[in-house]
């Protein structure tokens, strides 16, 4: 009985020293896992012919620091952590090219210029609260068509600021940021086709025109 | 029984009295005259603007126990997610907003008055850690630095909007450490302050309504009433460093001033600057409140 007590009491006092714990918490691209909500068969065919050329930068005067929740968050790199995020949009059939002094691949590439604008965790009361936001410009052949502000927030009950948890929290953050991301993607790479299938009727309808008139003489 | 209730009263109030931190320590005028340059570091605590919660208390009000705390639990979490979607028009309406940039330049203005402290570099900092301010303190030239620590945050109720910071003068020189009132074995820890106090600026809605009421009074108009006050309330805070590390006269000393209460803070007129009033409070505390001809500034006679 004695020993029972015990060992459940060392287990307690492991348990109370990890949901204690204040040294520093480093989160990695490794523990990205941002739910791969991607789009069905149709739609994937749809986008699939859909380039996008990625520009990330960090645009946070502290780009160390993602805030605290009982103990400071930190991450090295965050534009290597989003190009990682951002890599997911190749399961729904986009072409993702980051870049890397390269130019745009082609006329008709979605030029995307994404700047992480905020990314932190805090603590309220017994909850913590997770927002990542990005501002995002997306241009075709120089003509900017859309700039948008997007946020992504994640609200949970705060159990031990342990590591998992926070890793979670910012992969919740991040994919719900990502789903209004997707969902604007879909409508802005349907632009060229219109585009494309006004101007071919354009040109039927001239050659209609010219074939008529050479008829008539 | 009734011995042993008044002598448990006695114990708390006496621990409540140790537990009461000093909110200001003025700056000596020796030491003053001991600091030949200043370096400033801002530490920014938050990378959004927030409104405060009020928390449940159904534990204290049961006197504990798993089950009240699960329920404080449960409603905090849930009051945090509606503060969270309350705030959510104004925070996107700042997003691009600097906050540490504009404190920085109007930091950089108001000490200009403040010769004395020659005032050198001043750097922008994330979270006040050990780590942060040990490197600060190392990386320092100057023979002083001083340490803010600004937040600015909505009242639960939105009535409300505040600017608020906690400042520490730390001793780098060899010739400050004799002024330290407390010490601490690690040189950037705050105990060593030579000088302290916290300094607010605070704001409220024009008209006084329920949450939803004062939410919009701060969000009609692409937000124009809350980048105001933000604008302005750096500006004062910026004001009320340079004036607060300028005097070396202790509170009981300014007491002897007019007498007000506004916004329900009530002290000492430091200073009046149409709209803005500068009151010291009895603890030492620095206010600066935005009251535009606003007949609710009671005057308190002596």
């Amino acid at each position: 009985m004695n020993k029972k007590f015990y060992i459940i009491g060392a287990l307690l006092f492991l348990l109370m020293l990890c949901g204690c714990s204040s040294d520093p918490v480093y989160i990695s691209k490794s523990s990205l896992d941002i739910t791969d909500d991607g789009q069905n068969g149709q739609e994937t065919s749809e986008v699939g012919k859909c380039q996008l050329f990625i520009t990330i930068t960090d645009e946070r005067p502290d780009k160390k620091s993602l805030g605290e929740l009982q103990r400071p968050v930190y991450a090295e790199d965050m534009t290597d952590w989003l190009s990682e995020a951002f890599k997911k949009l190749r399961s729904d059939g986009y072409q993702v090219v980051f870049n890397n002094g390269l130019e745009a691949i082609g006329g008709q590439a979605l030029t995307m210029d994404v700047k992480l604008k905020k990314a932190y965790i805090k603590s309220v009361s017994a909850s913590k609260i997770t927002n990542v936001v990005f501002g995002i410009r997306y241009f075709r052949n120089d003509n900017m068509l859309k700039d948008k502000v997007y946020r992504g927030i994640d609200e949970r009950i705060n159990w031990a600021s342990s590591e998992n948890e926070i890793n979670s929290a910012f992969n919740h953050a991040f994919t719900k940021a990502l789903l209004a991301i997707r969902s604007d993607l879909k409508e802005l790479c349907k632009i060229p086709e219109e585009k494309a299938i006004s101007k071919k009727k354009n040109e039927d309808e001239l050659f209609c025109c010219i074939h008529k008139f050479k008829v008539r003489l | 029984m009734r011995k042993i209730n008044l002598l448990v009263i006695l114990v708390i109030s006496i621990v409540s009295f140790g537990c009461a931190a000093k909110v200001h320590t003025p700056l000596n005028q020796e030491a003053r005259e001991n600091i030949s340059s200043c370096d400033i570091y801002i530490f920014l605590q938050q990378q959004e603007i927030y409104a405060e919660i009020d928390k449940s208390k159904v534990s204290m009000a049961t006197g504990g126990g798993l089950i009240a705390a699960l329920i404080d639990s449960a409603v905090d979490h849930s009051r945090a997610k509606k503060a969270e979607a309350s705030i959510m028009p104004i925070k996107n309406s700042l997003v691009d907003f600097d906050f540490g940039n504009t404190l920085k330049k109007e930091i950089q203005n108001s000490v200009k008055s403040v010769t004395w402290l020659n005032v050198g570099q001043i750097n922008l900092e994330g979270m006040l850690t050990e780590e942060n301010s040990d490197r600060c303190f190392v990386n320092a030239s100057a023979s002083a630095i001083l340490l803010v620590q600004p937040s600015y945050y909505f009242s639960s109720d939105f009535k409300s909007f505040k600017i608020a910071s906690s400042v520490h003068l730390l001793p780098k020189s060899e010739s400050l450490q004799k002024y330290k009132t407390e010490s601490d074995e690690r040189p950037a820890d705050l105990e060593n302050a030579i000088y302290k106090n916290v300094l607010t600026y605070q704001e409220e809605v024009v008209k006084e309504g329920e949450k939803e009421e004062n939410l919009q009074y701060w969000t009609e108009d692409k937000s124009i009433q809350v980048k105001t006050a933000l604008s302005d309330g750096i500006k004062e805070l910026a004001r009320m460093i340079a004036i607060d590390i300028n005097r070396t006269d202790l509170p009981d000393q300014s007491s002897k001033g007019e007498k007000i209460e506004l916004q329900g803070i009530e002290g000492n007129v430091i200073s009046r600057d149409n709209p803005f009033v500068i009151i010291q409070l009895d603890n030492g505390a620095m206010f600066s409140i935005k009251a535009p001809d606003n007949p609710s500034v009671a005057q308190i006679a002596d």
